[in-house]
């Protein structure tokens, strides 16, 4: 869980340009100045990061960075990353 | 005067958001960068369905401002018709017993306006005065109420008609993949509405038909033109839509509200509901924060953005409809219509039940 809050709070940090310890679990996208655009574009970098498939309505209800820290979280208890096996 | 009868009418062609997503995603196959950014702002714009003038498929083979323009006007006078009978039906009123009528659109222009043509249809005095208002957008509903109550308050012997017909699926632009383009293909619907304006000294005033327009607000934001409207061009209407548009919302209407009600000797604690346009989730959640409204002052709003999309001025015409048809206030409470749109400005319109 940690390691996914501080990996969201990177990616939110380079896509605004500011601090990422001025970013908290509270934090709400309104305060850090995300609009809807920048939302869907975080949320394509948090699928890449994480190998999940954020649904596409999911968006409006993230509020906070500590809802998509929890969203992401359980993406990938449900659809955990597939591993590369070698025969 | 009062707000005696709403009638509202949508076109024939009801599509889920997604199934509309996944058309102009087709539509669109070699012109979008990023696809699944389509889906995803249409997914996250609180609309569920729309009605649109014409199946899907057809959209791809109108081209051109002129033949868009073409079917805009055969669609709302066929649209206009509809609504304006379900309005006059609802109060037993005849086209006959109407004296003005004000005509808002800003999806598509002719001359002779819509009104006229509809009085070619319907039995209109020939005398009725006409107002064609285009231009003002999505605030169109709530300006276009309160214009007719300023001429029924001048001949309160008299009834006005208000038609707003807005047909948003005409101005979608294959050219312009802009995010305001994409977010507008994915909120704005299609339909239509009629409002009935009683005079203080007409038989349904008297009767207490309908809640009352106690006084209205008209508010302009110096050098906002930015913030929303057309760039008109050889394929038509190109939408301008500035994200900033729920700030200006928290940054004026509060402000609007509470001194348009000061002027009334009112308060916010005296308003039991909130007619608002369903401008958008943005816009409403903005309008739900900047007044600190209640949870669910606003579902009606929210309700008909995701049933029919953003219908641009009608849009607060049906939640009108809806308020006076299924939810209305109880006798001396008071409400607020309300809707904002290009300029930027603020209608308000004050009622009492």
């Amino acid at each position: 869980m940690e390691d996914i809050a501080q990996r969201c709070i990177e990616i939110i940090a380079k896509s605004k340009s500011i601090p990422a310890d001025s970013i908290t679990l509270d934090s709400t996208f309104d305060e850090l100045n995300v609009d809807s655009l920048d939302k869907i574009n975080i949320s394509f970098e948090v699928e890449e990061a994480f190998s999940i498939e954020i649904p596409d309505e999911a968006l409006g209800t993230i509020k906070t960075v500590g809802d998509m820290v929890k969203g992401v979280t359980q993406l990938r208890e449900n659809h955990p990353p597939a591993t590369v096996t070698t025969p | 005067m009062r707000i005696s009868s709403v009638g509202t009418a949508y076109p024939p062609h009801r599509y889920s958001q997604a199934a509309i997503t996944e058309a102009l995603r087709n539509r669109w196959k070699d012109r979008l960068e990023e696809p699944r950014l389509l889906n995803r702002l249409h997914a996250n714009c609180g609309v569920e369905f729309r009605n649109l003038v014409f199946p899907l498929d057809v959209y791809e083979n109108l081209s051109g401002f002129g033949p868009t323009n073409d079917a805009w006007i055969k669609a709302a006078v066929e649209l206009g018709q509809k609504a304006i009978t379900t309005a006059l039906d609802r109060v037993g009123l005849s086209a006959a017993d109407i004296s003005a009528i004000f005509f808002a659109s800003v999806t598509g222009i002719s001359s002779p306006t819509i009104d006229a043509r509809l009085i070619n249809l319907m039995p209109f005095p020939t005398n009725v005065k006409r107002t064609p208002i285009f231009g003002l957008g999505c605030v169109a509903g709530a300006a276009g109420i309160s214009r007719a109550s300023d001429y029924v308050r001048a001949f309160p012997d008299q009834y006005a008609l208000l038609l707003s017909v807005e047909l948003c699926s005409l101005t979608w632009q294959d050219n312009d993949q802009s995010i305001a383009n994409l977010i507008s293909t994915g909120l704005f619907g299609d339909g239509s509405a009629a409002v009935i304006i009683s005079g203080a000294e007409t038989a349904l005033a008297k009767e207490g038909c309908g809640p009352r327009v106690l006084d209205t607000r008209s508010t302009f934001y110096r050098n906002t033109e930015h913030i929303m409207g057309w760039s008109i061009g050889d394929l038509g209407f190109k939408i301008v839509l500035s994200p900033d548009v729920p700030k200006v919302v928290n940054e004026h209407l509060l402000g609007n509200v509470e001194g348009f009600l000061s002027d009334n000797n009112l308060s916010m604690g005296d308003i039991s509901s909130y007619i608002f346009h369903s401008g958008g989730p943005k816009v409403l959640e903005a309008m739900e924060t900047s007044l600190s409204l209640p949870p669910n002052a606003l579902a009606p709003s929210w309700k008909s953005l995701r049933e029919v999309g953003n219908l641009s001025a009608a849009s607060v015409l049906a939640v009108m409809e809806d308020y006076l048809v299924n939810t209305p206030g109880k006798p001396g409470t008071y409400s607020i219509l309300a809707a904002m749109g290009p300029a930027f400005c603020s209608e308000l319109v004050l009622l009492q039940w």
